[in-house]
């Protein structure tokens, strides 16, 4: 071994690093050569006064002056790190709210479905569950109970599946009469071809209806119910103009789309909404059925019984059906849309007709 | 017969044995909010840390300042040691890492002075390296203190073997913790530890 070669590697045969071979010929060389002996005995000497140095001794006022600057550190942090940071409180308060986060979730996302089905129902339930009477039907007077006419309507139903479907209507009108109407509510667009089979209501005597505005009645089940204060009796006055006009418009019970007024005679009442049906349809619009039933009276007038029929004509059809519905009775001067009354259809070729029929 | 009978017994830090368990309880007992916990760990660390950061920069006044970012740095940090090292290792990693800094703070103060001096037309202020000029190991030999002797050899080393050779020699650290510490990779180590040694055993030639 060359004495080039043992001063470098002097430092790990020292250190004990030096494999077992390199070793014995490092001590071989040392033995023969007393220059390099001397070397590694004076950097042994070295490293022993090294590793025998003593340590200085910190002056006391270093722990004074780290307890200092921490006790000036505590007053400076946040409440929020005084909370937090001790990774003992920090751990578990992450995880907890992790957890609380997870169940949360999950609670949300297992509410979600159910709260769906309890807000739409399917017709098809709707149609099998058994009418609850309204809290109001226990005013009626001696009169059968709203589900008593559909129960028979029921049974009729079992004829005509078109029949099923109307009842099954009439059954979803009957729950939503006892809810303020949604106008919101997407139109049930008739699919069927042939003509409707009417149900025919039983008709009140004139002596049955009260007079003054404090009654509110169903030709669905033949019943007279306390009118609800929101309903304001309803206007025969020819509409204002101008600004008087719209917000009297704005006042009126069902300001939807057009509205339009026609009388029947008592007579013709029966059939009115099928055939407002079967017309809408037939010029390729939709329809919703019932909504709100008001009736009213006017001192001096005979009282008037209305319902209310919403339809979905298209636009181009619109003369034709307004047309069509003057064949079926009178659409008295106050009875046509109002010059303010907007289309309210889903797009620019819909418009939405409220049609309320009156027995003269 | 030990083959490895002729070598100076590699070093063991010996912080890392006798005092792994009671650090360990100490870090315990401060993470658990235990008062006068970081007062003892300030205590039992204290004088190592101190040396170490005279021994860098060779001022006493700088040592204090650097010993106490150490423990405030170390009191900040400490809820997130690992224990992957033991805590003297760790206090000795965070005192090389603000020794640097400070020995480069100076050199850069340094040299800013020996332009504006040069500027000015004084050339007398000259760069001093670390440690006083009357502290020379050659001059200190006639005063035959081998410790003050070898603290100024030790200052006059640069500062990466100054470093390497109080981690490694003086402080006990491994080849391992060395390399961990300074960030470089084994082999470099050794070879830089060993240059190290040799320009210190030739300044120590006329006492060793």
């Amino acid at each position: 071994m060359e004495c080039t070669r043992t001063e470098n590697l002097l430092s790990a045969y020292l250190d004990g690093d030096l494999p077992e071979r390199e070793r014995e010929g490092f001590a071989e060389h040392l033995r023969q050569c007393p220059l390099c002996a001397g070397e590694e005995k004076a950097l042994k000497q070295t490293l022993s006064l090294l590793r025998n140095l003593p340590a200085e001794k910190a002056p006391p006022e270093l722990l004074q002056r780290v307890r200092h600057r921490i006790g000036q550190e505590k007053e400076t942090v946040p409440l929020w790190k005084k909370l937090f940071l001790p990774l003992h409180i920090k751990i578990p308060l992450e995880a907890a709210a992790v957890a609380l986060i997870f169940l949360l979730a999950y609670g949300i996302q297992k509410e979600m479905p159910a709260t769906k089905v309890a807000s739409s129902p399917p017709a098809k339930e709707m149609a099998a569950t058994k009418p609850t009477p309204s809290p109001l039907a226990a005013v009626e007077r001696g009169k059968p109970a709203p589900g008593a006419d559909i129960q028979a309507g029921r049974r009729k139903a079992d004829a005509s599946p078109r029949l099923a479907a109307d009842v099954a209507d009439r059954k979803v009108e009957a729950k939503k009469a006892a809810a303020p109407p949604r106008e919101e509510a997407p139109f049930e667009t008739e699919q069927a071809s042939t003509p409707a089979v009417a149900v025919k209501p039983p008709l009140l005597a004139k002596s049955e209806i009260p007079a003054g505005l404090a009654s509110r009645v169903s030709t669905e089940g033949g019943t007279i119910e306390p009118a609800t204060p929101r309903e304001p009796p309803a206007k025969e006055a020819p509409e204002p103009r101008g600004v008087g006009e719209q917000l009297a418009r704005l006042e009126k019970p069902s300001p939807y789309g057009k509205e339009v007024t026609i009388e029947v005679a008592r007579d013709d009442r029966i059939g009115m909404e099928d055939r407002i049906t079967a017309l809408a349809l037939r010029l390729g619009g939709g329809v919703r059925r019932g909504g709100t039933f008001t009736a009213g009276s006017r001192p001096g007038e005979m009282t008037i019984l209305r319902e209310m029929i919403q339809v979905s004509v298209p636009t181009a059809s619109e003369d034709k059906f307004l047309e069509e519905l003057g064949k079926m009775g009178t659409i008295p001067p106050e009875g046509m849309p109002g010059k303010t009354d907007t289309s309210a259809g889903s797009s620019s070729r819909t418009v939405i007709y409220t049609v309320q029929i009156r027995v003269r | 017969m030990d083959p490895n009978a002729h070598a100076v017994t590699r070093p063991k830090n010996p912080l890392n044995e006798a005092d792994s368990r009671p650090a360990d309880l100490l870090v315990e007992s401060f993470r658990e909010g235990k008062p006068g916990a970081f007062d003892a760990i300030v205590r039992a660390h204290q004088d190592r840390v101190y040396s170490f950061c005279v021994r860098m920069l060779s001022d006493r006044e700088d040592a204090l300042d650097i010993a106490q970012e150490v423990f405030l740095s170390a009191y900040r940090n400490l809820s997130g040691f690992r224990g992957e090292a033991s805590l003297s290792t760790w206090l000795l990693r965070i005192a090389t890492n603000r020794c640097l800094n400070r020995i480069r703070q100076r050199a850069a103060r340094a040299a800013r002075e020996v332009v504006q001096g040069l500027a000015e037309g004084n050339d007398d202020s000259s760069f001093q390296p670390p440690g006083r000029e009357e502290d020379r190991p050659d001059r200190l030999v006639e005063t035959r203190e081998t410790g003050k002797i070898l603290e100024a050899a030790i200052a006059r080393l640069d500062e990466d073997s100054r470093m390497l050779v109080i981690l490694s020699d003086v402080e006990g650290f491994s080849y391992e913790e060395l390399a961990g510490a300074v960030g470089i990779p084994l082999g470099t180590v050794k070879s830089k530890l060993h240059r190290a040694r040799m320009a210190l055993r030739k300044m120590l030639a006329p006492v060793v």
